[in-house]
């Protein structure tokens, strides 16, 4: 996370160790210490956020000249020329009431509504959700948290 | 029958021998080049979340927020 300092620099944000949450325009990142900033998506009791990340995907070995000055013909150890080929990854998450944070998956969110198992397996069943789907993952956190929010009227 | 699956086993191997694109949909990869630092290639900006940056603010885990209000990407 950066921002523009007074100065017009670009600054990056120290101390993050006591940052909860981020307001960027009308995104709201959650922040965990160890494992970076959440941009959530849908904001209810169990949340759903999504971690933007930046993977390498592979290296091109393009061939082993040495760029610096050396002898011989023995490049062991030395830096090799290579291309990095990077992608950007979107992973799911669920951020429940105690604000931890549960990967996207049809055991967490079991375990997260473990009172709802039955109707969550048969909209699982019924829906064939795609864990990596942004707008499967809304429908579902969406109907969970609706299930949770019955039971509450009820009582 | 024999020559039928001869034919589709040449076919699938000059696909293979010319490096045929079977998947054409492929996802988009940023390159960075072999010693270049990546503030200076063009998609540098790619790694922001935003085409700018916006106001926000922070809010801390002791419910504290900064009244000043950042520039943030």
């Amino acid at each position: 996370m950066h921002y523009i300092a007074a100065s017009g620099d670009t600054m990056s944000i120290t101390n993050t160790r006591e940052i909860k949450l981020v307001n960027v325009g009308d995104v709201t990142f959650f922040h965990d210490y160890k494992t970076g900033y959440y941009e959530v998506v849908l904001e209810l009791p169990v949340s759903l956020a999504v971690k933007n990340t930046f993977d390498l995907e592979k290296i091109e070995f393009s061939n082993g000249a040495r760029t610096t000055a050396g002898t011989g013909t023995d490049t062991r150890g030395l830096v090799l020329q290579y291309d990095r080929l990077y992608k950007l990854g979107q992973t799911f998450f669920f951020i429940d009431l105690n604000n931890t944070i549960h990967k996207a998956t049809s055991n967490n969110i079991l375990k997260l509504f473990s009172g709802h198992n039955d109707k969550i397996k048969e909209y699982l069943n019924k829906y064939r959700v795609n864990f990596q789907s942004k707008e499967d993952l809304i429908r579902l956190t969406t109907f969970c948290n609706q299930l949770n929010a019955d039971l509450k009227k009820k009582q | 029958m024999t020559l039928r699956y001869l034919k589709r086993s040449i076919i699938l191997l000059l696909c293979l021998a010319m490096d045929f694109p079977f998947a054409i949909a492929q996802d988009t990869f940023l390159k960075l080049p072999a010693f270049e630092n990546v503030s200076g290639v063009s998609w540098c900006d790619s790694i922001y979340r935003f085409p700018v940056f916006e106001k926000g603010k922070i809010i801390y885990t002791s419910n504290f927020e900064l009244d000043h209000i950042l520039n943030l990407n």
